[in-house]
């Protein structure tokens, strides 16, 4: 059922189902947590490979984020925001977690910045990617990010993915924290924009 | 501050590169702005889906769901 990831559509009827899906599994249907699963283990997986570059690890870190989303689903609420949004920052947040715990940044980088190419394919990559059918969402999304400019996409990749702070991503840099704080501002916004033409995409 | 400096605050919030102080700045925003500045965040919060959705999936490993079910089945909620 992986393929679902790539053919569904990120459509209205499939955001209401996510929410039916979060509804099921806060009354315990496991079912639903397969189902869910089955819809976004992909995407997931790519975002820890993103922030943590380790394939094992990052299939213990989805196991270790849906059981944690079973065990957290009474706090879901669509009136709070839609389930997708929720489960990636989740995601996220375990994946920097496990990244700062074992305290290997230096190592991170250091692969960060000599393989990208053994990396699952960044937002920029895609674009170019005739084998992958994407649906609209996703397309217009990649090409709002492959259009900003290189100097804004970096700070936003090493705040996003490498959860790194402003002055982090200064010193990561070597540019100044202002710059790097107008480049942020700037590439969000830009994406921000782009989003609410898909207000019932996403 | 006007709704759009709130707004990239915001924006920064959920992609997590606010600076501790910042944070805390942001914070007592927040609670000042009430549900205006959570509906702001939970619009901002479409920033984390956006980019999770354009990566390519990455199939986990096949036992990994398998795993995943057992555990649940295994653990009383």
């Amino acid at each position: 059922m992986m393929q679902t990831v790539t053919t569904e559509t990120t459509s209205e009827s499939q955001e209401s189902g996510d929410v039916d899906l979060m509804l099921r599994i806060q009354r315990g249907d496991e079912e639903a947590l397969g189902l869910l699963y089955d819809r976004y283990a992909g995407v997931l997986k790519s975002l820890i490979m993103r922030v943590i570059h380790n394939e094992a690890e990052a299939d213990d870190l989805l196991q270790e984020i849906f059981v944690e989303l079973w065990n957290q689903s009474a706090t879901f609420s669509p009136e709070k925001g839609k389930p997708l949004g929720w489960i990636v920052t989740l995601a996220r947040r375990r994946a920097i977690d496990r990244l700062r715990k074992r305290q290997a940044y230096a190592r991170v980088e250091e692969k960060f910045q000599h393989a990208p190419e053994t990396q699952p394919e960044s937002w920029v990559h895609n674009t170019m990617e005739a084998d992958i059918e994407m649906n609209d969402a996703r397309r217009v999304l990649q090409r709002v990010m492959a259009d900003l400019p290189e100097a804004q996409r970096q700070a936003i990749d090493l705040a996003f993915f490498k959860g790194m702070s402003q002055r982090e991503v200064a010193a990561h840099t070597g540019i100044p924290l202002g710059t790097i704080k107008t480049r942020l501002e700037l590439g969000l916004k830009k994406i921000a924009d782009a989003l609410r033409g898909l207000k019932d995409e996403l | 501050m006007n709704s759009e400096q709130f707004e990239n605050l915001a924006r920064l919030y959920v992609v997590g590169a606010l600076e501790p102080q910042e944070l805390v700045d942001f914070e007592k925003l927040r609670r000042d702005l009430g549900d205006d500045a959570e509906e702001c965040i939970q619009e901002c919060e479409r920033l984390n889906a956006a980019f999770a959705l354009t990566l390519r999936p990455t199939p986990p490993d096949i036992s990994t769901r398998e795993k995943l079910l057992a555990r649940i089945r295994s653990v009383a909620r």
